[in-house]
């Protein structure tokens, strides 16, 4: 594959700053600032399958353009992709830091490692990745 | 740009709060189409698409100073246990349990090349010169 075939290039290639999983972000509206609730790399699970509402944060620099988004969960162990979604983006200013919210309604499969996955136009930036663990016994 | 799948719906609208007079516009909330026939999925448990293609295109280093002036073009392949990400035209590999962890030992070793040769200008050879030129076309150091 050619560099920028399958892509559509129209400005610079962001820079990923941060990534994580949470169960949700609220967003002060006096301020703009985001508080990210819930935090977790690990997931506690009963039964299997599981349904989930989750947000992914991510926090990118240097963006200039339209944007095509995606973000593939995948498990790591059946190196399978779980679920794919498609988003977009248009950013003006490429010398402010721009905050990406994805809210996700998720279904875990099965036990095991996963991660996110995040592509701008087709380019891989980064992943964060969290842990599906078969809990047996009692939940306390 | 490319389109969504066709077998996607939207959410719907997000309410635009961030239109604050004293904070610029900042935030893009993504709304993430929902794939129709997601309770059949629940039931398949899987979409069925390997996780591991066999190229990935590499846009981001996660370095504080260097990052790419486009997107590196990478290929994947399985070698008894582990994957291999492998920039053809450059000769670099990056080694690791999966995907991303075979992609992000490439970017250490990218970044470790282009600043050892760096460092090192006055003493490279000329196929050490003709490695940094090339690197110089891809990377750029902020």
């Amino acid at each position: 594959m050619a560099a920028g075939e399958g892509t559509d290039i129209q400005g610079p290639l962001p820079v990923l700053l941060a990534m994580l999983v949470c169960e949700q972000v609220i967003t002060d509206k006096d301020t703009n600032k985001k508080s990210l609730i819930g935090i977790f790399d690990q997931l506690h699970i009963r039964e299997f399958p599981a349904s989930f509402s989750m947000t992914v944060f991510a926090r990118i620099a240097d963006a200039k353009g339209k944007y095509s988004l995606k973000l593939e969960l995948a498990h790591l162990q059946d190196d399978k992709i779980v679920e794919e979604s498609h988003g977009f983006a248009d950013i003006e200013n490429r010398t402010s830091t721009h905050d990406l919210l994805f809210n996700l309604p998720i279904v875990i499969p099965k036990e095991g490692f996963y991660e996110f996955r995040l592509y701008a136009n087709n380019a891989y930036l980064g992943r964060a990745a969290f842990q599906a663990v078969h809990e047996r016994g009692e939940v306390k | 740009m490319s389109q969504a799948p066709a077998d996607v719906r939207s959410l719907g609208s997000v309410p635009d709060i961030f239109d604050h007079p004293r904070f610029p516009r900042r935030t893009l909330v993504v709304p993430v189409p929902v794939r129709v026939g997601a309770e059949e999925k629940f039931a398949n448990k899987f979409s069925g698409k390997s996780a591991t293609p066999a190229e990935i295109l590499l846009g981001c280093l996660n370095h504080p100073s260097l990052r790419l002036r486009k997107p590196i073009p990478l290929k994947i392949e399985r070698e008894e246990g582990h994957v291999v990400a492998a920039w053809l035209e450059l000769d670099e590999f990056g080694y690791g349990a999966y995907l991303t962890a075979a992609v992000e030992d490439f970017r250490q070793t990218l970044v470790e090349v282009y600043l050892g040769l760096e460092g090192d200008q006055e003493n490279l050879g000329p196929e050490l010169q003709a490695l940094w030129r090339s690197l110089q076309e891809w990377v750029v150091k902020k």
